[in-house]
């Protein structure tokens, strides 16, 4: 079973992601902030990585490049209303394959967990 | 000359002659032992009456018409003592002047009692008419009269016309009857009101013709195609090109059309035009809505208004797009610029030699070919290839309602705490709501198997594309850091990136 860490301030966000790829077959891991999700992405693989990229504590940017230096093959979405954010180029440069738009892409996450 | 001298008895004499009148006049005021009114001044009472009242019999002038064919009549009540008016003597009058033919006698009998008993002027009354020859027409076929009809729309929801679907277009389906057969008129001889024979004449018309996508049987004249009625002359055709000399405006209402469409002349803002074929427009297209199952061809480009969606089976090739929401399924070609527009296509997106794409969105499945991507102070574009646009456009619906059904059951949970009276019916509607979210990433998912991509796909640009610029191949993004120029960027299957190589 294919496992997705999703990182998003969002509750409803969470709840609705969870629901929705649990439902689908994937196994979810939702975390509200970006401290939880390294420690989860150093503990355990996950065939993809979602991350907000406005975030109170941590912004995405940061939490991608913390999860890359340490786990180089980590395959990251980073999720974003407007891809021209100057934040979201920030996180490609960390590391990120690409952008989801806001709330999540159900086709893109099908799309790229069924390799 | 000198004033004759002033004269006393000649002045008494007629201030007594006034007096003797005055009294003889009073005493008159009072009627007399005979019973008989005297007379006033002289005049006895007849006398007097007719003085004051005139008396004047009933009376009646006709007029006949210039072709003898009907006699309207004025008539007049008699005055004071005047004769009434009597049917017999009318009707004899307009012997006399030789009206013997359609006589209207229940029109006199009407009219001359109200003359004579309401005492009514009546005029301008039909009295008389003749009867009109029947022409000998041979047996002949005609249009049916609906389809000369010009058709109204009426917006019962707002009360009101809605002008802009108020067509001149008459459009026929294949098959559909055009013009009935209308069996030989026989003549017949009519009369003026004289009495007079008038002859009836034979006409001759020319009879119809089958023209273009018209056949003739039997049964009649039927479309063998669909598209725009036209009649010139006696011929019946079947136009699958509709040409618009005048453009689309309000003569021509929005425009729905199986055929072809030639925009010769201006299109009105905010008209709709619908087609299964092509269209083909010489002027700037300023649409509030364009669908075509064939190809879309302007001379110049397309603006679009709010909410405006243009959608085309098949290619297009314009000059510019500005504001526009497109969606294609073959090549879409810009000469000169796509500006702040979302296009997507199943094929490729090309700009003209140097051509320009200024914000928006582009995804063409099949890559991106353009001369220069933005400028240093524009909204950054995005250029999306690699994915079939129409599946993600599914899942990005199914997407939709699972989220507002989410949000639904998050609200019923919450309800469900404060009220958990209310348990069992919130339980069956979230059972609902869950049984429904299932069903749709089950679609979505199946979606997802048929989204066709092509990792071959490239954005190439042979002139320069400016900073900020989202660049994204089958889901993998870049982000062009500074200007560039004569650049291909492609996906590198193996490490999973967007490369960016010179030209």
């Amino acid at each position: 079973m294919k496992r997705i860490l999703l990182l998003d301030d969002d509750e409803f966000i969470l709840d609705s992601f969870s629901m929705i790829f649990t439902d689908l077959g994937f196994e979810v891991t939702a975390v509200s902030d970006g401290f939880t999700a390294i420690e989860r992405a150093m503990m355990e693989d996950f065939d993809l990585i979602l991350s907000d990229i406005r975030m109170p504590e941590m912004n995405g940017a940061v939490a991608v490049r913390a999860i890359v230096e340490r786990k180089p093959k980590a395959r990251i979405y980073v999720i974003t209303a407007y891809p021209g954010d100057p934040m979201v180029k920030l996180a490609l440069e960390a590391g990120a394959k690409g952008v989801m738009r806001k709330p999540f892409e159900i086709g893109k996450v099908l799309d790229l967990l069924k390799d | 000359m000198d004033r004759p001298p002033f004269d006393v008895d000649r002045v008494l004499s007629r201030v007594e002659e006034l007096l003797t009148d005055v009294d003889a006049g009073v005493s008159t005021l009072t009627p007399s032992a005979s019973g008989k009114t005297p007379p006033v001044g002289g005049l006895g009472l007849e006398e007097l009456g007719e003085l004051l009242s005139p008396t004047r019999d009933a009376f009646a002038d006709f007029r006949v018409s210039e072709e003898n064919m009907v006699v309207h009549g004025d008539f007049y009540p008699p005055l004071g003592t005047g004769k009434p008016m009597v049917l017999d003597e009318v009707v004899y009058q307009l012997e006399k002047l030789g009206i013997t033919n359609g006589v209207l006698i229940p029109v006199l009998k009407e009219v001359v009692a109200d003359v004579d008993i309401e005492r009514h002027a009546r005029e301008n009354v039909l009295i008389a008419a003749g009867t009109a020859p029947v022409d000998e027409i041979p047996e002949r076929w005609e249009v049916l009269p609906e389809l000369l009809e010009r058709k109204r729309v009426l917006d019962d929801a707002a009360l009101t016309v809605d002008y802009k679907t108020d067509t001149p277009f008459v459009l026929v389906k294949a098959g559909e009857l055009l013009a009935f057969r209308i069996p030989e008129q026989f003549g017949s001889r009519g009369w003026d009101v004289y009495g007079h024979a008038l002859e009836p004449a034979r006409r001759n018309p020319r009879p119809l013709q089958a023209g273009k996508n018209v056949s003739k049987s039997e049964a009649g004249f039927r479309a063998t195609g669909e598209g725009c009625l036209h009649i010139e002359g006696n011929t019946l055709s079947v136009d699958d090109v509709l040409v618009l000399d005048e453009g689309v405006s309000y003569q021509t209402g929005n425009i729905d059309f199986p055929g072809d469409i030639q925009i010769l002349g201006p299109i009105a803002s905010g008209f709709e035009i619908r087609t299964k074929g092509s269209i083909y427009s010489s002027q700037v297209m300023d649409v509030s809505g364009v669908v075509t199952g064939g190809n879309l061809v302007t001379q110049y480009g397309i603006v679009g208004k709010e909410g405006c969606r243009v959608t085309v089976g098949g290619t297009v090739r314009t000059k510019f797009l500005e504001q526009v929401v497109l969606q294609a399924q073959g090549l879409v070609f810009a000469q000169n610029s796509i500006h702040n527009s979302l296009v997507q296509t199943r094929d490729r997106v090309q700009l003209g030699e140097r051509g320009v794409i200024m914000g928006g969105r582009i995804e063409a499945q099949n890559g991106i070919d353009v001369f220069q991507v933005g400028s240093i102070r524009s909204v950054k574009a995005e250029l999306i290839c690699g994915m079939d646009f129409e599946v993600t456009g599914k899942i990005s619906w199914a997407q939709e309602k699972i989220l507002l059904l989410v949000k639904q059951m998050k609200q019923l949970s919450e309800h469900a705490k404060a009220h958990p009276e209310q348990t069992a019916k919130i339980g069956q509607a979230m059972a609902t709501l869950r049984s429904k979210i299932t069903e749709l990433s089950e679609i979505s998912r199946d979606l997802a198997v048929q989204l066709d991509r092509n990792d071959e796909a490239s954005v190439v640009v042979r002139g320069t594309v400016h900073m900020g610029t989202y660049v994204e191949i089958c889901h993998v993004s870049f982000v062009v850091p500074k200007p560039m120029s004569r650049v291909r960027f492609s996906l590198d299957k193996k490490h999973g990136v967007v490369r960016a190589a010179g030209l």
